[in-house]
């Protein structure tokens, strides 16, 4: 292939527009799935704000929030902080705590009262090494339907190290401030626009089997109920149709990849090219029967 | 016994200016030559009594120190109402002090601890890399390995503590991230490539944000991966019920 067909065959070909969970694997994974992800998902990765806020509401922001919690002299290490946030905060704090773990593989213990200051530094080293990892891995389209504003304030080493934990506070304060950041945004334009609406509607009549089939079901309820009343749509709301917005921002330039099956219905009755990717137990599986069959 | 001084006021008007022009203006005035440069004897008169109060001697070069006073001065001294004044030394000496600040180039005066810290600790994980890239399938290599990663988390403690100096602990925390997942695999390439972004980190004037930025996309070059924190598996397709705020 020449380089102007190469060329014009990447034109031609549709975009990676990467969903919050493939951004999820591919910045905290296993080694296995990332270099799963980094073969089999064309370069460049697109993402959108949407997309940005979800993974940051997942990790950093909760990251910030222990770092914070863990300050207080109540916790005699960042090992006690580590496992009330852990076990007190739902699943999801759990899953975003459980990757600080690596922090004892450099050296700092979890369980010394002395090394509790340098494992709240390391963790503010990790929030802003991820955040800048983030903005070096994807590019953003731009292209937010919701217009969410709760990343308006930029999470980025500042030039004095002074500042850093002022930073951390008025970013994670303007990100919870819900209230606030649903009357900047623009998601009830979604329902009410004609253009949106019709995407909305099409994701609303979709239809799956089996277990997406609840998971759709849970996004069409939320699509149902911010429709009658878009004006008091919540943070909490949107979020549960977060995969469908995900997708509503796509058109047929884009192939939206994703580690959730949910994707498969929404993207077929949006007409979206897609691809859903193996979760990290299916990629065992797959790899294991692959080095059965070679074995054999 | 030396005693205090008495204002100077009291002083002859020639002895408290100084120097040979002023010599024959006073009586009470005569000079020595002592090593060094001339000296003003002045007597402070007594109202009561024919005998002066004090007898001051005054030492009026600036090439003058005490070291050099001479031994019939220092007698002098011990004698009693006698008091031994070293003059004029002190505004020149100023003076050649403020000229030889001003000739001193800036760049040379450190007041940072920064670039110092930097610089050893650079030095001593270079040092480390090297015997660990020619310890390699020797029984040693574990161990060097080890030191290796002990001397980076005692940097990253030793940088992290001040505020001057956090930035350089946020580059060692982002190599510590970078090595983690290789250190059963570090080829010699890999190793000559830290080492050389090392060196380049070590050059900077100064460790600012786009410094660490620069060091972070050149480490992806050398490593060919990114940071990773490698979080326990969990099945994703049922990730975002919980992910709801």
């Amino acid at each position: 292939m020449t380089r102007s067909s190469a060329k014009l065959s990447e034109k031609l070909s549709p975009k990676s527009f990467l969903d919050t969970s493939v951004v999820h694997k591919s910045q905290l994974g296993a080694s296995q799935i990332q270099e799963y992800l980094r073969t089999n998902i064309t370069q460049k990765w697109y993402i959108n704000n949407y997309v940005q806020m979800e993974f940051y509401r997942r990790s950093l922001v909760q990251w910030i929030y222990l770092y914070f919690e863990s300050k207080d002299s109540k916790y005699k290490t960042f090992g006690d902080a580590w496992k009330v946030y852990a076990e007190g905060f739902g699943r999801e704090a759990k899953t975003a705590v459980a990757a600080l773990t690596t922090m004892e593989a450099d050296g700092l213990s979890f369980s010394s009262e002395q090394d509790k200051h340098f494992c709240r530094e390391k963790l503010q080293d990790f929030i802003y090494a991820m955040a800048l990892q983030f903005s070096l891995t994807f590019i953003n389209t731009g292209n937010d339907p919701t217009y969410c504003t709760r990343l308006r304030h930029a999470l980025k080493i500042p030039d004095e190290a002074g500042e850093r934990e002022a930073q951390l506070l008025k970013f994670a304060a303007t990100f919870r401030n819900e209230i606030d950041c649903r009357s900047r945004c623009s998601i009830s334009n979604l329902f009410t626009t004609v253009s949106h609406r019709a995407k909305i509607d099409a994701v609303a009549g979709a239809t799956a089997s089996g277990s997406t089939s609840k998971k759709l079901q849970k996004i069409q309820d939320a699509i149902s109920t911010a429709g009658k009343a878009p004006e008091a749509i919540t943070c909490k709301l949107c979020s549960k149709m977060g995969d469908a917005l995900t997708a509503v921002s796509l058109d047929t330039k884009w192939k939206l990849h994703s580690l959730d099956s949910v994707h498969s219905p929404i993207c077929e009755a949006l007409k979206i090219d897609f691809q859903i990717h193996p979760s990290d137990s299916a990629l065992a599986k797959m790899q294991a029967s692959e080095t059965d069959s070679a074995g054999s | 016994m030396v005693m205090p001084a008495p204002a100077l006021m009291d002083f002859p008007q020639a002895a408290s200016t100084g120097g040979k022009n002023n010599q024959s203006k006073s009586d009470a005035v005569s000079s020595y030559r002592i090593s060094g440069g001339p000296a003003l004897r002045a007597t402070i008169p007594n109202e009561y009594s024919a005998e002066p109060l004090y007898e001051v001697i005054l030492l009026s070069s600036p090439g003058v120190t005490g070291a050099q006073v001479s031994t019939d001065l220092q007698a002098e001294a011990k004698g009693g109402n006698t008091i031994i004044l070293r003059s004029g030394s002190t505004p020149h000496a100023q003076k050649t002090a403020h000229v030889a600040l001003q000739e001193l180039p800036k760049a040379r005066i450190s007041v940072l601890f920064e670039p110092h810290l930097r610089h050893a600790s650079v030095r001593k994980i270079q040092t480390l890399m090297s015997e660990f890239r020619q310890a390699k399938g020797r029984p040693e290599t574990s161990t060097i390995q080890e030191e290796l990663k002990s001397t980076l988390a005692d940097t990253y403690k030793q940088a992290v503590v001040s505020t001057e100096t956090r930035t350089f602990a946020t580059a060692i925390s982002m190599l510590q991230d970078f090595l983690r997942p290789h250190w059963s695999n570090l080829p010699d390439q890999q190793l000559t490539g830290i080492d050389a972004k090392l060196t380049w980190l070590d050059s900077q004037r100064d460790l600012n944000p786009p410094v660490l930025t620069k060091f972070y996309t050149d480490l992806v070059g050398v490593l060919g991966s990114r940071l990773s924190l490698q979080a326990p598996t969990m099945d994703t397709d049922d990730d975002n019920d919980d992910f709801d705020q």
